[in-house]
């Protein structure tokens, strides 16, 4: 679904949900923020409107309700990932879906494996697990993830990037993929997995920032889905 | 005997590259090793923890299934109500667009409920049919 499209069917959806809220004049009681009641985002070519539960007597069950994992691997995660990155809570990322992934121009990344995706995302994120920003990982697989956030790979890389690359490599560890990607036209994008006991954003982020990913464009909902469900907010079940 | 030393220090030289080419061979497989079989193990941890985690059904909104009527089911008007109560409920923002359908949509919406008794589902049809009437 190109931006346009998407932005065709907000427009609508939020035009429908403005009649409606006139025709209906009831109150919602459990609301995202004062002003706020419902922030419509586009999952997999359908419209969602990410809303809180108004149950007030709802309560968490199941895996987000738990306290405990063990540590290693399930450790808690730094407020602050990387230096550069930005670490956000539910309003900025709702504010994310409505100013940047809604208007093509950021992108909302569940991090997660897909065992965890497909137990239910944040409406409007597409799943790229952190798997893929490793170095391990093949350079086919990170072309085709960063070619979604607007990142193209650099036809041939220079042969002073090439040298850099090995020289750097060779004596340092830190590296970067100096030169193979073109990060010029990055998109802003904001990465979250299970919660603050979740290691798997924060590795993704750490890869990208390797692969030479400017920090700046980089976001970390560090509250992930367990914060999500807590505050009852929309989950999006990934079609089948 | 220069040629000889001069061998010598060539079989010197080499057997001491062989050596540390050797060790650092032995070096790279014992610290590269673990650093897979972690991640491997890291991996593994996540599946199970998933495999473990259930859905959180009351907050999950569904996107699946699509809107469809169904002909000839019995529609009881105290369950419909009931329905709309929970929808009113759960999901504010879908029962204000649940309100715009006409009553053979509302009834779909119900009869999609009914298959499974998920909101999620419910609340998917009622985005499908108001979306598909006002394109």
């Amino acid at each position: 679904m190109n931006t346009y499209t998407k932005q065709i069917l907000i427009v609508t959806a939020a035009i429908g949900g403005l009649i409606s809220l006139h025709a209906n004049a009831e109150v919602m009681e459990v609301k995202i923020s004062p002003e706020k009641e419902s922030v419509l985002a586009v999952h997999e070519g359908e419209v969602v409107a990410i809303q809180r539960i108004q149950d007030q007597n709802h309560v968490l069950t199941g895996g987000y309700s738990k306290t405990s994992r063990k540590c290693p691997p399930f450790c808690i995660q730094p407020m602050h990932v990387a230096p550069g990155v930005t670490t956000v809570g539910e309003l900025e990322l709702l504010e994310f879906i409505e100013n940047k992934v809604n208007k093509g121009t950021g992108v909302l990344i569940d991090a997660r494996t897909p065992a965890w995706y497909e137990k239910g995302t944040i409406p409007g994120s597409v799943n790229i697990p952190f798997t893929t920003f490793d170095e391990t990982e093949s350079d086919l697989v990170k072309t085709v993830a960063l070619s979604k956030l607007g990142v193209p790979k650099v036809s041939s890389p220079t042969m002073m990037a090439k040298t850099w690359n090995f020289i750097v490599k060779t004596v340092n560890a830190d590296y970067r993929d100096y030169g193979k990607w073109d990060f010029d036209n990055a998109k802003d994008i904001l990465l979250w997995c299970n919660g603050m006991w979740c290691g798997q954003s924060p590795r993704a982020i750490k890869g990208l920032i390797k692969m030479g990913y400017p920090p700046e464009k980089i976001f970390y909902y560090r509250g992930g889905m367990q914060s999500w469900q807590m505050l009852g907010l929309t989950v999006a079940e990934p079609k089948k | 005997m220069y040629k000889d030393n001069l061998y010598i220090y060539h079989y010197r030289a080499h057997r001491s590259f062989a050596i540390a080419f050797l060790i650092s061979f032995i070096l790279m497989a014992v610290f590269a090793t673990p650093a897979i079989a972690v991640d491997d193990a890291y991996l593994k941890a996540l599946e199970v923890e998933a495999e473990k985690s259930a859905q959180v059904g009351n907050s999950t909104k569904s996107i699946n299934g699509s809107a469809q009527s169904k002909g000839g089911i019995q529609i009881s008007q105290k369950e419909m109500m009931q329905f709309e109560t929970e929808l009113r409920s759960a999901r504010p923002a879908t029962y204000r667009f649940y309100k715009k359908l006409d009553q053979q949509d509302k009834t779909a919406v119900f009869a999609v409920y009914q298959e499974e008794h998920k909101m999620t589902r419910a609340s998917k049809t009622v985005f499908d049919l108001y979306f598909e009437k006002n394109k």
